[in-house]
């Protein structure tokens, strides 16, 4: 079994979660093999391209999506298998103790109500608060994420706010019940830099506020350096490689997540220096190439031909909990995002 | 209107490039703002209010700035494809808005653009070697043989293999298609290319592919580039020099390297200060500026300063005088009542 | 030269028109009802060879005859074999279905892509133009046109084509106004190709979806005005086999012969809802991203 050395036990563990889809293009396979722990109280970030199968991982957590088929693993909350919860029970966990903050708060968000009735219906709902009572708490939430004049704004449809008013709006729906573990499914994406700072320092203060555990899903490596304890890369729907922040920044093993590191265009570099692109496109989740998913990609592979045969199991790369899946693990000591960026411009 | 053009010679990047090839006096573009149930004008979004903005021959000049700041209005006006309400547009002198008709297609050849959705940009129904052929065909009358043959040089040019022209768009992924978008900016041997987000709908470890292709081009061809982007990461890779917009403004404008090392206006400091640096030790450790609130609304934009609502320095000569943009230092131009230095922003 | 991105996976290829074919065969709907316009077109062209009488032969002897072997649709009151007059209806339903479907398309296609790429004043004069062919109906038009041309299959194609381009118009003018935003038509005009150009090599044909859709069930629509039209004596004459025809003429002996009705009403509702049937699962099988 994988260990993850923690000392208490996880909030939350998931260990081999596979999730797919039976469309008429074929099985998509869009969880693909996903193992994490996340602890009290922290920040673990999920990054991958789009496509690796981040929030569709989520939302089964989550139990939303109605046509998955969870092929195999669990998802142990507090000691209980979810999967294995019936939807009334399910229901009850998700929006009290698990709650889910999305992309596109315009979508998520109910036009036609009010905002403050929307974020006081969790309230209604999880803990039996009268309408008054749940009214007040609405607009104690949106004073927690910094909305001014929150009062007035509780009586305010979604369109008229603005596209960071509306994602703290999400953010004080999501928190309304406290929940130990929050899932924050790209908060920033659409938004401005300037816009995303301000939503993360929210997130960030008001994760203090209420000591829950955030799992930040994000394609950002930039937001993951800043906020994240811990951070699990996902390649075509897989772990590939998990541990803390400064391990995954500074002492990266799987090949992919050195790539990834590697490409990214610096503030700071210089401008002549070319950057170094991962070759290929990224893996398509119905034609998943057998063996290791990122092995067409990959400028490490083994002579012996095994990272096309065997699917390699997470293990243990520089240190206790920091975890990789790589066959070449070895043979990767000692490989750093510095030596794979010069072997790539060639200096 | 000069931009700096003679002090900017013999120093940093801009000292090899050449004499002006696109320039652009006092651009203004007003959209105007319907309502009510006829569809009547009620207002004006002041979307590109005085914008001046000098491109010589081989040179990268960025437009950045928070979303509906005006970027892509900006590189529209710079290519004629929307008439501006005032101001001029000089391409190699000939000023665009007097051509007849059949000057202006002539002239189009020279100047193209590259869009950012790469799933937008391509006719679905034709095949790549049609999109690439067809401004063979209209601007220079070639036969199919003669077209095919420059189709496959064109592929080869942006790393894609001849074999694709016979493909659709749908059997690409983002990055290929993306690659497609720039063959046929290409195809009629443009001095010119506005390139609108030509990343920022690609993966990241795609995107490094895309841009070091940019700047063999650029290197290769001689090729000037307007490049419109948010990932100040990307600009300050790409760009010569770079102009910051705020709300249809040019507030702060100037060589890469000291606009990026020593920013002067402080939306242009709120905006480095708020970039992610994918490092957790940086990070982390960063001062940072965060901005207060959301750009106004450019309907109804405030008066003197435009930036002033949002800025910590704002004083009441602010509210009643609009500050002009001012030389500070070789072509670094900055519009502020307040300008103060920030060294390293990013530190 | 060495291809960067050669190494991803690009998706199999599959011709454009054969994956929507994929995708159509898979509803089994439409299948049914292309299955059966498929037999409609095949029993039209060979009418003379499935039947045994004329359409408007009489039979000596042989009135109101219920179903049997020897007339499996039975026969009319003056001893027409009924099945001859439906297969040879079908030629009269078909005709007029198609000929009235391709004026409307030419009419809706010229006026919807016009005031969707021109917009405005254009816009403006081509949609009240629309309001004003709405409000007349088209009972009123085909009694007028009957009135002054005569009644004739002729004038029931150009009634029903002249009315029946408004929805298409209407169609063609939104999808021009959504497809002039997107990028690549925006990426034809910084090429510098001609208005014309764009319109119909770069629009019209990703506006071909809701076009090929609307004109399917177009087809149907058309055929039950014309049998309505028929039943009401403006559409053509006796003793043409036309569908609506028919049925009038069965009405009044429901009680004794409902065969008279039945079956020449019957082929008006299947092949209406065939034409249906396969409009919607075009709908499905065009996916407007890829056709
Ligand atoms: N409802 C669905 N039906 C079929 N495939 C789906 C569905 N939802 C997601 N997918 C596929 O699953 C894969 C993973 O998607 P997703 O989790 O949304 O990726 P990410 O969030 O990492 O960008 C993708 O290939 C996507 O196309
Ligand atoms: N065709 C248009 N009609 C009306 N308003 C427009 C149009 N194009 C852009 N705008 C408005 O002009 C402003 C600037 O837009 P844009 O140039 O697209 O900004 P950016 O590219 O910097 O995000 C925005 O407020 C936008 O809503
Ligand atoms: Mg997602
Ligand atoms: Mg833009």
């Amino acid at each position: 079994m994988i260990e993850f050395a923690a000392s208490a036990p996880p909030l939350l563990s998931v260990r081999d979660l596979r999730a797919y889809f039976d469309t008429n293009d074929g099985v998509v396979r869009a969880v693909d093999g996903v193992s994490f722990d996340v602890r009290r109280g922290e920040v673990f970030a999920v990054v991958g391209e789009s496509g690796s199968g981040k929030s569709v991982m989520a939302t089964t957590i989550m139990g939303l999506p109605r046509t998955v088929r969870i092929a195999s693993g669990e998802v142990r909350w507090k000691g209980r298998d979810l999967l294995q919860l019936p939807e009334s029970e399910h229901r009850r966990i998700r929006g009290k103790e698990i709650a889910m903050i999305f992309q596109d708060p315009l979508t998520a968000l109910n036009p036609v109500h009010q905002v403050g009735r929307q974020i006081g219906e969790m309230a209604r709902i999880h803990e039996g608060l009268s309408r008054k009572a749940a009214g007040r708490r609405a607009i104690e939430m949106l004073d927690l994420v910094g909305i001014p004049e929150a009062a007035k704004r509780a009586r305010m449809y979604p369109h008229e706010f603005s596209g960071g008013m509306r994602q703290r709006a999400m953010i004080a729906m999501a928190i309304t019940c406290r929940p130990d573990l929050l899932i924050a499914d790209e908060p920033t994406t659409a938004l401005d830099v300037t816009v995303q700072a301000q939503v993360l320092e929210v997130l960030m203060r008001i994760k203090d506020e209420i000591d829950s555990a955030i799992m930040l899903i994000t394609h950002d490596l930039g937001v993951v350096a800043g906020l994240a304890d811990r951070v699990m890369v996902m390649y075509a729907g897989r772990t590939v490689e998990v541990g803390t922040a400064p391990e995954l920044f500074y002492r990266a093993r799987h090949p992919y997540t050195l790539g990834l590191l590697a490409s990214l265009a610096r503030l700071g570099a210089r401008r002549d220096e070319p950057l170094v692109p991962i070759p290929g496109a990224p893996a398509s989740s119905i034609e998943v190439p057998p063996g290791c998913a990122f092995n067409p990609r990959c400028s490490f592979v083994s002579s012996d031909g095994r990272c096309a045969q065997t699917r390699p199991e997470l293990r243990e790369a520089t240190a206790p909990g920091h975890l990789a899946a790589c066959h070449e693990l070895e043979a990767l000591d000692g490989v750093s995002v510095e030596s794979v960026r010069r072997a790539g411009t060639g200096r | 209107m000069s931009d700096g053009l003679i002090e900017v010679r013999g120093s940093g990047p801009g000292a090899e490039l050449g004499p002006p090839l696109l320039v652009a006096t006092d651009l203004v573009k007003d959209f105007p703002l319907r309502g009510g149930v006829f569809g009547r004008t009620t207002g004006r979004i002041s979307a590109v209010a005085g914008v001046s903005l000098t491109v010589r021959r081989g040179e990268t000049l960025s437009l950045v700035g928070e979303s509906g700041c005006g970027k892509s209005t900006t590189g529209r006006l710079l290519l004629n494809l929307i008439r501006p309400t005032a101001g001029t547009v000089r391409f190699d002198g000939l000023d665009l808005a007097t051509l007849s008709g059949k000057e202006l297609t002539h002239a189009r050849r020279r100047f193209q653009i590259v869009f950012q959705d790469p799933y937008a940009t391509l006719n679905p129904r034709m095949t790549i070697g049609a999109t690439l052929g067809e401004p063979l065909r209209v601007h220079f009358g070639w036969k199919a043989a003669r077209r095919a043959e420059r189709v496959r040089q064109l592929l080869d040019t942006v790393g894609l293999a001849p074999q694709y022209a016979n493909r659709f768009p749908h059997e690409f992924s983002g990055g290929q298609r993306q690659r497609v978008g720039i063959a046929r900016a290409l195809a009629l041997e443009p001095e010119l290319i506005v390139l609108d987000e030509p990343v920022s709908a690609l993966d990241v470890s795609i995107q490094a592919g895309i841009i070091n292709l940019l700047q063999r081009l650029q290197d290769e061809l001689g090729l000037a580039y307007v490049l419109i982007a948010h990932d100040l990461s990307v600009v300050q890779h790409l760009s010569h020099r770079v102009a910051v917009m705020y709300l249809g403004k040019v507030v702060e404008t100037g060589p890469a390297e000291a606009l990026f090392s020593s920013p002067a206006h402080p939306y242009t400091q709120a905006l480095l200060s708020a970039v992610p640096v994918p490092d957790p030790e940086i990070q982390r450790d960063r001062r940072r500026l965060v901005l207060s609130g959301e750009p106004p609304s450019p309907a109804d934009p405030p008066s003197g300063c435009r930036f002033r609502t949002r800025c910590w320095k704002a004083e009441a000569r602010c509210t009643e005088l609009e500050p002009e943009l001012v030389e500070r230092g070789i072509g670094h131009r900055v519009a502020c009542h307040f300008p103060h230095v920030v060294v390293d922003p990013l530190g | 030269m060495s291809w960067p991105e050669d190494l991803g996976s690009v998706h199999a290829v599959r011709p454009l028109w054969a994956s929507a074919w994929r995708r159509f065969r898979r509803n089994k709907m439409a299948m049914a009802g292309l299955a059966f316009l498929v037999a409609l077109v095949v029993a039209a062209v060979l009418a003379p060879w499935i039947t045994r009488y004329g359409p408007t032969e009489g039979i000596e002897g042989a009135y109101r005859q219920p179903p049997s072997w020897a007339h499996p649709f039975g026969t009319d009151k003056i001893g027409r074999d009924v099945f001859s007059r439906v297969v040879y209806g079908a030629r009269v339903s078909l005709r007029i279905g198609f000929a009235s479907t391709v004026i409307s398309v030419v009419i809706g296609l010229l006026f919807g892509a016009v005031a969707g790429f021109f917009g405005g004043l254009v816009d403006t004069l081509i949609m009240r133009l629309t309001d004003v062919f709405l409000a007349i109906p088209y009972i009123v038009l085909a009694i007028a046109i009957a009135a002054v041309a005569g009644r004739s299959e002729h004038s029931i194609i150009v009634v029903l084509g002249l009315t029946g381009w408004l929805g298409l118009a209407r169609i063609v003018r939104a999808s021009f106004l959504s497809l002039k935003q997107l990028e690549y038509v925006e990426a034809a005009r910084a090429m510098g190709y001609s208005r014309a150009r764009i319109m119909f090599r770069h629009i019209l044909p990703n506006a071909g979806q809701p076009v090929i859709v609307y004109s399917t069930v177009l087809i149907g629509g058309v055929i039950l005005s014309e049998a309505a039209l028929s039943y009401l004596g403006v559409g053509p004459q006796a003793p043409t086999p036309a569908w609506g025809l028919m049925v009038s003429e069965g009405k009044g002996d429901l009680a004794r012969s409902a065969h008279l009705l039945l079956l020449p009403g019957g082929a008006i509702c299947l092949t209406v809802l065939a034409f249906m049937l396969v409009g919607d699962g075009l709908r499905d099988a065009l996916d407007p991203k890829l056709i």
